[in-house]
């Protein structure tokens, strides 16, 4: 290999370096893809005594409103005909009431009260530390709910997994 | 009867200076050059991103030593620092490294003083990390933020690699060349929940397998020795 064909070798390594860390190096945090907010997945059911199961059922008019995370905010206002709902849970308490009104027009309201251990998790350098609970009990009123249960303690960030079944 | 004596002395003399002439050849054919090369590599990719970035720095070097049947021992070292300032995110790491394994070259020498080469190789990593405590903060879900602190964390990282590369020697003993790095950590459960955003030596340490480059600037001592 001559001296000339070498040099043109090295100065093209040269420019492989600058243009490959030029491309490698970024202080930009990587986009956080994922959630980070875990949340109860709740649905609601009445029972039909012809078939005697139960289906989904969808609240006409509903609003959500937690009493202890931030009561001046409505989480779901108006809600129409929905079945299926998303509550979040406080990191700094063991407790949550989430207060329930089926049909913001006509229905009472009814609280739940949420009780669950709180766990600490990292998701990633790019989305950092969120909490995930862990449901242990939960108590409601009865003014429009007959009952509720839970079906899945695990609350976390992964949609689509049911927590809560309430009976109405 | 004297002249047969001296007759017979000078006979076997004959054949002793025979014998001896015998004994020369075989240990010159017996005796070879050995060529030994030791070269020093260092990391002139990490150099240059290390002027751009801010919050990472990283420094490798290493060195490689030619073993016999076109084969190399590899051993290479380094440390770098991560310093993590993100808005609910803040902390700092450091460690050092070293890798050790073998390269081989593709193809054979033609002469003996040709030290360029194509390689591949495979290397075992062993890094000492140590991560500071972290601060974080999390959203509530509605807005709200908690914030707190994790304790910091020592631990030990393994990985292997496979790489592959080339070396060319632009001038006389100093050569420049580059190595691709498939990396595969071996214990990536140990590095606790929160993996640092670099290992120096690996890599993102989030990721279970991770690739890597670097650009050597390296420059060779080479001696002979008989064998």
């Amino acid at each position: 290999m001559n001296k000339r064909y070498k040099h043109k070798i090295f100065c093209f390594f040269l420019l492989c370096i600058f243009v490959i860390s030029s491309f490698n190096c970024t202080t930009e945090r990587n986009p956080c893809l994922l959630p980070t907010v875990s949340k109860v997945f709740v649905g609601c059911y009445q029972y039909k005594a012809d078939t005697k199961t139960y289906t989904d059922t969808a609240l006409p008019n509903a609003n959500f409103v937690c009493l202890d995370i931030d009561s001046a905010r409505f989480l779901y206002f108006g809600a129409k005909k929905l079945n299926k709902f998303e509550l979040v849970l406080s990191p700094l308490r063991d407790t949550v009431r989430w207060v329930l009104q089926p049909d913001s027009a006509v229905s009472d309201y009814d609280t739940i009260s949420f009780l669950y251990e709180r766990k600490l998790k990292f998701y990633s350098n790019a989305c950092g530390y969120g909490y995930e609970f862990s449901l242990s009990k939960i108590l409601s009123t009865r003014a429009n709910i007959d009952s509720v249960s839970i079906t899945n303690n695990d609350v976390t960030t992964k949609s689509g997994v049911e927590n809560v079944k309430i009976y109405f | 009867m004297s002249k047969f004596i001296f007759s017979l002395l000078l006979v076997c003399s004959s054949f002793s200076v025979f014998a001896q002439a015998d004994t020369t050849d075989a240990v010159a054919q017996k005796t070879t050059i050995k060529y030994h090369q030791l070269r020093f590599n260092f990391d002139a990719a990490k150099l240059l991103n290390n002027s751009l970035v801010d919050n990472v720095k990283i420094y490798e070097g290493g060195l490689d030593y030619y073993l016999n049947n076109e084969l190399y021992g590899v051993a290479e070292f380094g440390a770098g620092t991560s310093n993590i300032d993100y808005p609910d995110l803040k902390y700092k790491s450091s460690n050092s490294f070293v890798r050790l394994g073998v390269d081989k070259t593709l193809f054979e020498r033609k002469k003996p003083n040709d030290w360029g080469m194509a390689f591949i190789g495979c290397r075992y990593g062993l890094g000492f990390v140590k991560r500071d405590a972290a601060q974080y903060t999390t959203d509530d879900g509605f807005g709200g933020i908690t914030s707190g602190v994790t304790s910091s964390s020592d631990f030990t990282a393994h990985w292997f690699e496979l790489t592959g590369g080339m070396r060319i020697e632009l001038f006389s003993n100093t050569f420049a060349g580059w190595n691709v790095r498939f990396k595969f950590a071996l214990n990536q459960k140990s590095f606790g929940d929160l993996k640092p955003q670099s290992i120096a030596g690996y890599g993102a340490a989030e990721n279970g397998t991770v690739f890597d480059y670097n650009f050597y600037l390296s420059y060779a001592i080479r001696w002979s020795s008989k064998k």
